[in-house]
């Protein structure tokens, strides 16, 4: 059905000519799912978008590049005739359904739209078709949710909303980019089911573009593997799992934490309590009127208790929204007059304590955060970074702490903008490192980074927890991850622990029901790895 | 020598930009990062009409008496006097032999007929005013004004907006509102009513303590002064809101959590953190302000409010040629003079601002 071959994408850039998307060719048959994986930067999306010719303006077609549509040549249409190929015969869904629909528009107004467009369907009749698509992606009551704007809506709702907008023009290839990535894992799960149910039903092509080996793995019939602009290997699901010819392939496939690997590597044993956590609540006074009068309260944490030895991780597991930020803030400090409860930390409950006192106490409870491009200031240098704890900044030592997280120490100099994600994850290791703490709270430190450099920075917090008996509170919403890192773990739900146990229990044996839907909701390639055992 | 106030600020500017720019060559990052920005040729040669623009307006800000007069005279003077004492009657085009305006002459049989008297010196560049004086002479005295309430005002309004913006939007609550209340405020009374009334004080003070201000010099510098304080308090609200609004969203990013954690105390992580991620936004608007600043002069002179109309300035310039613009056949090459100066130098600026933004900005190499 759509047949690409020899495509090139060309990006240029301040005079420079970067090759985004290298020669790749491969065929999509009609009713088939194709997974496109690959690590970010590796020119998945930019080949989606090379595909509904949406290219950005320093981006041009290589010369012998062909995609074809039903053997008719997507390249050499003119805008027009591209137009009814858009929304047409090729759907799209983007990552982030929180910035693609409109938010000044209604749902219903929004499908309409494009059912005016491209069914040339009117007034009543149109009416009923977009209720039909909005009962087709599972939206419940949807007469009602017709006239809601985005906001109302959770983000698995909207998602299914732009499903049911890429559906209205009945295409026969779905491009999903990245389509749940932004989700939660239980959301995730259910969007992906309705994306496969979808496809049989309407029996679309879906081209299904993933960074998640594990999504591909559950969604896809073949799978093709991207490496900086070029298809290393393409196969089907099952061979590339149990027989991956490339190296690559199996780099990727080994970086992956697995679920039910049991405790790998050396763990500290548990010592004395690092941290005590008692009866923590965490309450968001709402406020209005000109005075700024405390009207009532969200509570986000809801009477949370747990504790951590000194070497030992604990893990945080929830979805978001259910609270763990907040106890990572509390634990911080960072909530004055919102947190109350206890937190002790060398006989002192930080929750109680004077600015004066709680700035001293500081230096021992430091934090990684998720994004690392957004925490490392960009105007300052990384030495100027690294030592804002210390009082007395020394070169030898910042040079000690590069070379500790695998930097090289003429890093030092340099600006934040010159490193790729995983190194400043690194950097934002070193500086929680520099007042030598004895707790880090690591806020989703991998999830924006791809799976290899996610294994690499894995490895290195093992590694200096062991080298500093260093206790971390690992905050994820992977419970891969989990499994790879932590002692014990604590499972969330709508700001309360639901779970709290050893790891080793918690995960083989879940006692409560949430964890049970968290363990099925996240995607797995065991399936494969079984016919590999076989 | 006299010292007049604005010439007192001029040097305490200068000052501070020395200050600067050493505390700038020490760091060797900086130095490379300013040596890189100026590699460019467009840049260079904007820094060199400001530093042209700059020398011109300090010599003019060397007052001294002049030999057994009244007369408070700069070095610029000094240097230009062929052109500044070489006043004709009235108006002339550029290199013009004859007065633009004929007179009536009778001759020895009493006839009376039209003619243009001869120049005192034929050669005006940009042709002299309605009262003779060289417009180029008027445009190059009118640099240091244009300097001044630019320079001036800006620094007098930055600490303010920066300031305030900053502790607004970092602390929030009652500091946020009560700093926002005092710029709504302000900036609901009408800008130009505040000036009027400002300057007219001014000049009911200055007519009584005759003594204080005994010369002529004095009594528009004063004038000058109290112009671009008054402009610079009322100007400082807009740039005030963006700097909230901007650090608004900075002290949620998570290097300023980051930093709280480190144990840096809240003033620290402002200057550290909040203040250096502003500076683009300040470059920017400084600039924009100060080409706003040296036009809000001339819209004030037209109402009569703006600086004393015995100083040279552009905005008088372009306020008489309101007139002449209107007169047939048309005067134009004063307004040229002041237009040709005005936009060389707020050109020049801008060009200056991108290349110092860029300098600071570590992702633009």
């Amino acid at each position: 059905m759509l047949q690409i071959s020899n495509l090139s994408v060309n990006l240029e850039l301040a005079g420079k000519k970067i090759t985004a998307v290298d020669d790749i060719s491969f065929v999509i048959e009609p009713g088939e799912v194709v997974a496109l994986i690959g690590e970010s930067g590796s020119g998945k999306s930019m080949t989606a978008l090379a595909i509904m010719r949406l290219l950005p303006q320093i981006a041009s077609y290589g010369v012998n590049s062909q995609i074809c549509l039903y053997g008719s040549n997507i390249i050499d249409l003119t805008e027009q005739q591209m137009r009814t190929v858009r929304g047409g015969d090729i759907g799209m869904i983007f990552q982030d359904p929180m910035t693609s629909l409109n938010p000044v528009l209604t749902v219903g107004t929004q499908i309409t739209e494009v059912l005016n467009l491209h069914q040339r369907l009117y007034g009543r009749e149109c009416y009923i078709a977009v209720l039909r698509l909005l009962e087709a992606v599972r939206i419940p009551s949807a007469v009602q949710r017709f006239n809601s704007y985005p906001h109302e809506l959770s983000g698995g709702m909207k998602q299914r909303v732009m499903i049911a907008i890429a559906l209205a023009s009945k295409p026969s290839l779905l491009i999903a980019d990245e389509p749940t990535t932004a989700l939660d894992v239980t959301t995730q799960a259910q969007i992906l089911t309705l994306l496969r149910e979808l496809q049989r039903e309407f029996n679309m092509a879906l081209l299904l573009i993933t960074h998640d080996l594990a999504v591909a793995a559950q969604m896809a019939d073949r799978i093709a593997v991207m490496q900086a602009g070029k298809i290393v290997e393409q196969n089907s699901a099952a061979k590339i799992f149990t027989e991956s010819q490339h190296a690559y392939t199996k780099k990727l496939l080994n970086s992956l934490p697995q679920l039910h690997a049991g405790l790998s590597g050396k763990q500290n044993l548990p010592q004395h309590n690092a941290l005590e956590v008692k009866n923590l609540q965490v309450n968001y006074p709402i406020k209005s009127g000109i005075f700024r009068r405390t009207v009532g309260f969200i509570s986000a944490v809801k009477n949370v208790d747990f504790s951590l030895s000194a070497g030992e991780t604990l893990a945080i597991v929830g979805e978001s929204g259910c609270g763990k930020t907040s106890i990572a803030k509390a634990i911080l400090g960072l909530l004055p007059g919102v947190a109350c409860g206890t937190v002790m930390f060398k006989n002192n409950n930080l929750l109680q304590l004077r600015e004066s006192k709680l700035r001293q106490l500081r230096a021992g409870i430091q934090i990684v955060f998720q994004d690392p491009y957004a925490a490392l200031n960009p105007k300052l240098r990384i030495f100027d970074s690294l030592t804002e704890g210390l009082t007395e900044p020394s070169i030898n030592y910042i040079d000690q702490l590069l070379m500790q997280v695998g930097l090289l120490p003429e890093h030092k100099w340099r600006f934040p903008h010159e490193f790729s994600g995983g190194e400043r994850q690194r950097l934002c290791i070193a500086r929680a490192l520099s007042v030598k703490p004895q707790v880090i709270i690591c806020d989703e430190p991998t999830s924006s980074l791809d799976v290899s450099v996610q294994a690499q920075v894995l490895d290195l917090l093992k590694k200096l927890q062991l080298e500093n008996n260093l206790s971390y509170i690992f905050i994820t919403h992977d419970l891969a991850l989990v499994n790879y890192l932590a002692r014990k773990v604590a499972v969330m739900y709508q700001g309360q622990i639901v779970e709290y146990g050893l790891v080793t229990e918690v995960l083989i044996n879940p006692k409560h029901q949430y964890t049970r839907e968290l363990l099925s909701a996240a995607p797995k390639i065991t399936n494969y790895k079984k016919v590999l055992t076989d | 020598m006299i010292i007049l106030w604005t010439d007192a600020l001029i040097l305490l500017l200068l000052f501070i930009l020395i200050w600067m720019l050493v505390q700038a060559a020490r760091r060797p990052y900086l130095r490379q990062q300013w040596q890189k920005t100026y590699a460019h040729p467009t840049r260079k040669l904007a820094l060199i009409i400001l530093l042209c623009y700059a020398s011109i307006g300090l010599l003019d800000s060397i007052h001294y008496k002049q030999h057994n007069s009244n007369n408070v005279v700069s070095v610029l003077d000094y240097l230009l006097t062929p052109i500044a004492n070489s006043v004709e009657t009235s108006y002339s085009a550029q290199f013009a032999q004859h007065l633009f305006t004929k007179q009536l002459r009778k001759d020895q049989d009493g006839n009376i007929s039209w003619f243009a008297p001869k120049l005192k010196s034929p050669d005006h560049v940009f042709g002299t005013d309605k009262v003779g004086i060289d417009v180029l002479y008027a445009s190059i005295k009118s640099i240091r004004t244009g300097l001044i309430i630019g320079l001036l005002t800006t620094f007098i309004s930055l600490p303010f907006a920066i300031f305030f913006g900053a502790i607004a939007g970092y602390y929030r609550g009652w500091v946020d509102d009560l700093i926002q209340y005092l710029y709504t405020t302000l900036s609901s009374v009408p800008g130009v009513l505040l000036i009027a009334a400002a300057i007219l004080t001014v000049d009911a003070v200055v007519q009584r303590h005759q003594a204080i201000f005994e010369l002529m010099a004095q009594r528009t510098d004063m004038r000058l002064l109290i112009l671009c304080s008054v402009l610079g308090l009322t100007s400082w609200t807009s740039l005030c809101r963006i700097l909230r609004g901007e650090t608004l969203k900075l002290r949620e990013q998570e290097f300023v959590l980051a930093s709280k954690v480190l144990g840096t105390n809240n003033l620290q992580i402002i200057y550290k953190h909040i203040v250096p991620n502003l500076f683009n936004i300040i470059l920017i608007s400084i600039v924009l302000d100060f080409s706003g600043l040296v036009l809000a002069e001339a819209v004030l002179s037209y109402v009569g409010v703006g600086v004393d109309p015995a100083m040279f300035s552009w905005g008088n310039m372009i306020n008489s040629a309101r007139l002449e613009m209107g007169r047939e056949p048309v005067i134009w090459w004063s307004l040229t003079g002041a237009f040709v100066l005005m936009f060389t130098l707020v050109l020049a600026a801008n060009i200056f601002a991108d290349g110092v933004r860029d300098a600071f900005d570590p992702k633009v190499v």
